[in-house]
């Protein structure tokens, strides 16, 4: 299918042109051009899925392949939908050529990734998207940028590793062959043979691609770069670099269940009802939800809140991927399409405000449900969407996670999963009201709606958050397709899980009547007093500046003093650390070894003749 | 019409020994002349590499008539022809850049010195006899020693020193190597050495190879023999430098790979593959680590070419015919990235007035094009997809991996993470930091974006270069075709 | 086979090794390097010694059985010239170091570092 090329090519094509060409009006409609036809093929590609669309070519020695099935379906049109709204969202927010290049670039990259038909393209793919995004931190930051790339970096070189080990074993590189391989190794093992591969090496080609594929999630530990990179980057890029990038590390880690399922479980067994290998990610998921969305009450920084908070629903992911049945798998997937939906949202709206305003903490906003009533109600959807309120998608997916992780019988992870779920209204609602609601701070008062751009782009994203939220069925039977069973039953507006029903329409038509019912209560009478604004919360505590709180300023202080023990540990310095021990080291060394004097070099010489006479004799 | 190759070495040396004549009819001439020499050696090269390539077989060339191994022979095979090709093209740019970056005095000196240097690498890459590789490896090193020590400064006349006393020792243990294959063989024909290797005394083999490769391997940097090659580096001047990082070490690498897949019957030779690999791999770790901190842009890239250098040098001790081509991909690629950015950091240290990174800042604004292919050629060499270093570090530790060296393949990469530190560090202040006026760029910023585009059509189309690559490598690897190819006349020893 | 000519021939390049990796001033360390040249140049004559047999130069009464190994004696004769070449480099290169650093101590000239 000569399609599946262009999918990927075209964006890299069209940022490259828009850079070149750097007039203002043309470069914007090249760049959105460039991430409109991925999504208009995709969307021809549907009906024509049944068949297997692959695409083949020699480059080099190297038998590179893109191919199109419904799970590489799936994670693209998550790609190519919120591509293409950040792309619009940068027509308002980017300021010079070379942005629409890398975010352009990053989405090929990330098509590539999702399309690959064997090792060596998922790499490449997987390198460009990185080196993309990670020009698109540079200029606003060195320091963030360079973490995020060294730690990208390590990961990916991990996953080269990995794939040199694989193809040194086996000789073969496309998906289908390697699945094959390591199937048939299972097979000997448990028929009690050696296989190709022994225990330590599976359990260091897993360690590798965790290792890659936990970077780019943004798993706990690795997940450092995170909140810096997202922050400190254009916020409509934001949307794509959270929205999809992260979902390329989850893609990864589905590879590593379809390529080596089998291998780990026999090799590693399986811990109460998920596979080990499994668990390990899950409880790393586990992890990574509680330390992202504690984190992200703690913030201060409307950015580095939602970077903390995408961290935490990748979490959720993980736990779902990890839990390792099919009804999860299928879980994790869906969370990962409402995530992409309403994190993209969420970052647009804050690059909407950021370009309105020029604000970014949450002591500088204030009520502006006034001044931007369009914004404030795609960011009213995305809030209820994130915290999990039916009937929008978030609800669905959060709930099938739930369900899978009760159904296994798993308590830790269900009781981390919940927790999550509370500390994520926690610092929703620090968002909703310190942004939207109270008293407007005087040089807010001029502050317009958004441009149309965003607005449109908002547009999309809030549709579909509310679309699948009513009719969640609609993304079920996709993902049904999948595994090619029907693991969530039920038509387009119900979701039948068998020992547990969500029937989105349903839902809506009570919400909707409910709200009638306030509605006309309210207009008959009921009696509105206005009060004075004053500060509420100080329990008892004298009144001083620095514990002067209020929910645009230092709200979960006390939270920040629960908390101060374990917030003392910092992942961030560790590697912060790391990384100076090694410059220092590189340091001394490059002074002792090279230091100047020639009759040194001289004996290095003599150094080496003694160990080749050693060698000799 | 074969017998033109022979003009490849011919040329050089009767044009370098013109120029004192040139320079009484007109001093000006000189530098043109340069220009002029090369691009006929160009030419030929071209021609030579077109002849190789389009019938498959290598040319021979009997200096003197007399047959091997009475007489002294050229085999100019696929590598060779690819690498002459190199050689020139480099030569022909970097006598450009001479008409700008150039001006201490005897510029006619320079001329004669820059012809020999580009003489003594073609030579030894196409000869077919090891006295006459150590002649012409010889040519090279004085003509090196001389150009390094060329602006007469203190520092230039250090480095310059530290290289003399190096490449002393190391050529005369390559000798004494020589001596020994000698009095083992009696022959001094590589073909023929290649055919009796496994027939000699194994400890003088042993000693005798070890020897060479000791000998070739301060020429080819490898650690810890590499000691002169930073200040060497930093203290020549701009054109020579990227000379030096292009095609002279890669002479060097040459030969030890050549000498090392000639001689692979004799014993001891899966031991010294070992030595090799580790010493390639500490090359590759200690040079990368150095340029971490460095102040001196030049420095840091030499550094960085060190390094690099390493990797080739990884490649090709694994004793595999993977690592072999992939080993000479990577020596394709990174001469055209080295010559780019020792090209740029001349340039701009001309236009500037110095190579320390304060010069570097608000590059972006200042001269763009230049600044650009800088980033191109760093995001290259980093190894990013869609640009060529990619293709060939990938191929390197597929094959490191696959020949079972897990640990080499760990630490390249790790220095690998390292380089893309200090790469990026450079980009985001050329670009991110400082600021300043356009300043006009001229002719070298043309030659600079046209290599910056050889790169990308190379990252993204490597077929084309793969496939000459393959045939180039297995030149190496494949003895027995070398052996077969060479005319070898029965001699009584 | 090990005959004196070796012996004399491997301990000159020690010599000469030594003098490198030891003295402090450069012209010393030039000196050794010209010594362990010379050693080589002796190695190199003596693999082609045959006893007995005289000096590898046509003239009435000598046939080429009669001569020792004339392929040394030419490559001895180009390395003579290469150590001549390198040595007259070196010692310029000397001068100019003695007229920037004033000083021949190789533990001084150490201006490029790092």
């Amino acid at each position: 299918m000569n399609e599946l090329p262009i999918i990927v090519i075209s964006p890299l094509v069209a940022g490259f042109l828009a850079w070149l060409l750097r007039i203002r009006g043309v470069r914007e409609i090249i760049g959105v051009a460039g991430s409109l036809i991925p999504l208009a093929l995709l969307i021809k590609l549907y009906p024509s899925l049944g068949e297997r669309l692959e695409f083949t070519i020699n480059v080099a020695g190297f038998k590179l392949g893109l191919m199109l099935s419904h799970l590489t379906w799936v994670f693209s049109m998550i790609a190519a939908v919120v591509g293409f709204t950040a792309i619009l969202g940068m027509i308002s927010t980017a300021r010079d050529n070379w942005e629409w290049l890398f975010a352009l670039m990053s989405l090929t990259g990330v098509l590539g990734v999702f399309m690959a038909y064997d090792l060596i393209t998922f790499f490449i793919a997987w390198e460009i998207m990185t080196f993309a995004s990670f020009m698109m931190v540079l200029k606003y930051n060195r320091h963030a940028s360079l973490k995020y790339f060294i730690l990208s970096i390590v990961g990916a070189y991990a996953m080269l590793i990995a794939i040199g080990l694989i193809y040194a074993k086996t000789g073969t590189l496309t998906f289908p062959e390697v699945s094959v391989a390591f199937t048939q190794d299972a097979m000997r093992r448990m028929m009690g043979g050696s296989g190709l591969f022994t225990k330590t090496e599976t359990m260091l080609i897993y360690g590798l691609f965790l290792l890659a594929f936990g970077v780019k999630a943004g798993m706990f530990p690795l997940h450092v770069w995170a909140p810096d990179a997202y922050s400190e980057t254009n916020q409509s890029y934001t949307a794509m670099f959270s929205g999809v990038l992260s979902k390329a590390g989850v893609y990864g880690f589905i590879l590593l269940y379809i390529l080596m399922y089998g291998k780990l479980v026999v090799e590693f067994g399986h811990f109460r009802s998920a596979p080990t290998f499994g668990y390990i990610i899950a409880f790393l998921g586990g992890l990574t939800i509680i330390v992202g969305g504690i984190l992200a009450a703690l913030q201060e920084d409307i950015r580095k809140l939602f970077a903390y908070s995408s961290i935490s629903q990748i979490g959720y992911i993980l736990v779902g991927l990890g839990v390792g049945t099919a009804l999860s798998i299928e879980a994790a997937i869906y969370h990962a399409i409402s995530h992409a939906l309403f994190k993209g949202l969420f970052f647009l709206i804050v690059a909407t405000l950021i370009y309105r305003t020029g604000k970014t903490e949450f002591k500088d906003f204030g009520g502006l449900a006034e001044k931007m009533p369009y914004t404030f109600a795609m960011a009213f959807i995305a809030i209820l969407s994130l915290a999990g309120i039916p009937p929008l998608v978030g609800f669905a997916s959060k709930w099938l996670i739930f369900e899978a992780v009760i159904h296994e019988n798993l308590p830790i992870l269900g009781g981390m999963v919940f927790f999550g779920s509370a500390i994520g209204f926690v610092y929703l609602i620090r968002f909703t009201y310190a942004v939207w609601f109270g008293q407007r701070p005087s040089d807010l008062e001029g502050t317009k709606d958004a441009p149309l751009p965003l607005a449109i782009a908002m547009g999309i994203l809030g549709a579909l958050n509310v679309v699948f939220g009513v009719a969640p069925g609609i993304v079920a039977q996709e993902l049904n397709k999948i595994f090619d069973k029907p693991v969530i039953a039920g038509n387009i507006w119900e979701l039948d899980l068998g020992f547990g029903r969500y029937n989105g329409l349903l839902l809506t038509i009570w919400m909707v009547i409910g709200v009638l019912i306030a509605a006309i209560v309210y207009f008959l009478g009921a009696n509105v007093r206005r009060v004075p604004v004053t500060d509420t919360y100080q329990s008892g505590n004298p009144i001083t500046m620095e514990y002067n709180l209020t929910i645009r300023r230092n709200f979960f202080l006390p939270l920040r003093e629960v908390m101060a023990f374990w917030l003392k540990i910092s992942f961030d310095r560790l590697y912060h650390d790391i990384w100076k021990s090694i410059e220092d080291f590189a340091e001394t060394a490059r002074n002792y070894v090279y230091n100047g004097n020639v009759q040194a070099y001289a004996w290095y010489l003599a150094i080496i003749l003694v160990i080749l006479a050693a060698m000799g004799v | 019409m074969n017998q033109v190759a022979s003009l490849l070495i011919a040329l050089p040396l009767i044009s370098a020994f013109f120029v004192p004549v040139l320079k009484q009819i007109n001093k000006s001439l000189i530098k043109p002349y340069l220009v002029l020499i090369t691009l006929i050696q160009t030419g030929i090269a071209g021609w030579v590499f077109k002849e190789v390539y389009t019938t498959g077989k290598p040319i021979i060339i009997y200096a003197g008539g007399w047959r091997p191994p009475i007489g002294i022979n050229l085999y100019i095979g696929h590598f060779a022809a690819l690498f002459v090709l190199i050689i020139a093209v480099v030569s022909f740019i970097m006598a450009i850049f001479s008409l700008k970056a150039v001006t201490t005095e005897p510029i006619d000196k320079y001329a004669m010195l820059f012809l020999l240097l580009m003489l003594g690498a073609t030579g030894m890459i196409a000869t077919g006899d090891i006295f006459n590789l150590f002649v012409f490896m010889e040519i090279t090193a004085i003509t090196a020693y001389a150009l390094t020590a060329y602006n007469k400064t203190g520092e230039a006349a250090e480095a310059s020193m530290k290289y003399i006393v190096l490449g002393g020792i190391g050529s005369s243990f390559f000798l004494v190597g020589v001596a020994l294959l000698y009095g083992a063989t009696g022959t001094l024909n590589m073909a023929q050495l290649a055919e009796l290797a496994n027939s000699i005394n194994p400890i003088v083999a042993q000693v005798g190879l070890a020897l060479i490769i000791f000998g070739l391997a301060v020429e080819a940097e490898l650690f810890p023999l590499n000691a002169w090659a930073p200040d060497a580096y930093q203290a020549a001047p701009h054109p020579i430098t990227a000379m030096f990082s292009a095609f002279v070490v890669k002479a060097g690498i040459y030969a030890l790979a050549r000498l090392l897949y000639l001689l692979q019957k004799a014993s001891g030779w899966s031991s010294i593959l070992r030595l090799l690999v580790i010493m390639a791999t500490l090359t590759v770790v200690f040079a990368e680590l150095s340029a971490l901190r460095q102040k001196d842009v030049k420095r840091m890239i030499a550094y960085s070419s060190i390094g690099q250098v390493g990797l080739i040098a990884l490649a090709f001790s694994l004793g595999t015919q993977a690592g072999v081509d992939a080993g000479v991909f990577h020596m394709v690629n990174h001469a055209i990235v080295k010559t780019l950015l020792f090209l740029a950091i001349g340039y701009v240290g001309i236009a500037m007035g110095g190579t320390t990174m304060e010069n570097f800042e608000g590059l972006g604004k200042k001269m763009p094009l230049t600044a650009l292919a800088i980033t191109v050629a760093g995001a290259a060499t980093v190894g990013v997809p869609l640009f060529n270093v990619f293709w060939s570090k990938l191929r390197i530790i597929l094959a490191t991996l696959q020949a079972g060296f897990f640990w080499a393949a760990v630490l390249v990469l790790f220095a690998s993470v390292v380089e893309a530190v200090y790469y990026f560090r450079l980009i985001h202040r050329m670009w991110f930091m400082g600021g300043g006026i356009r300043i006009k760029e001229g002719v070298i910023a043309g030659i600079l974006v046209i290599l910056a585009a050889i790169i990308i059509l190379i990252g993204v189309d490597p077929a084309p270069v793969w496939n000459i690559v393959v045939k180039a490598g297995s030149d190496i690897f494949n003895v027995a075709n070398y052996v077969k190819n060479v005319p070898l006349v029965g001699v009584g020893s | 086979m090990i005959s004196a000519y070796y012996f004399g021939a491997i301990a000159l390049i020690l010599i000469g090794l030594y003098a490198v990796l030891v003295k402090k001033n450069l012209l010393k360390i030039l000196v050794g390097l010209s010594i362990m040249e010379t050693g080589v140049n002796l190695l190199l004559i003596s693999i082609g010694y045959v006893s007995g047999k005289s000096a590898p130069i046509l003239s009435e009464g000598i046939t080429p059985s009669q001569a020792v190994d004339p392929i040394p004696q030419a490559l001895v004769l180009t390395a003579i010239v290469i150590g001549v070449a390198t040595t007259a480099m070196a010692l310029s290169v000397a001068i100019i170091l003695y007229e920037k650093y004033g000083t021949l101590n190789i533990e001084e000239i150490r201006r490029l570092r790092g």
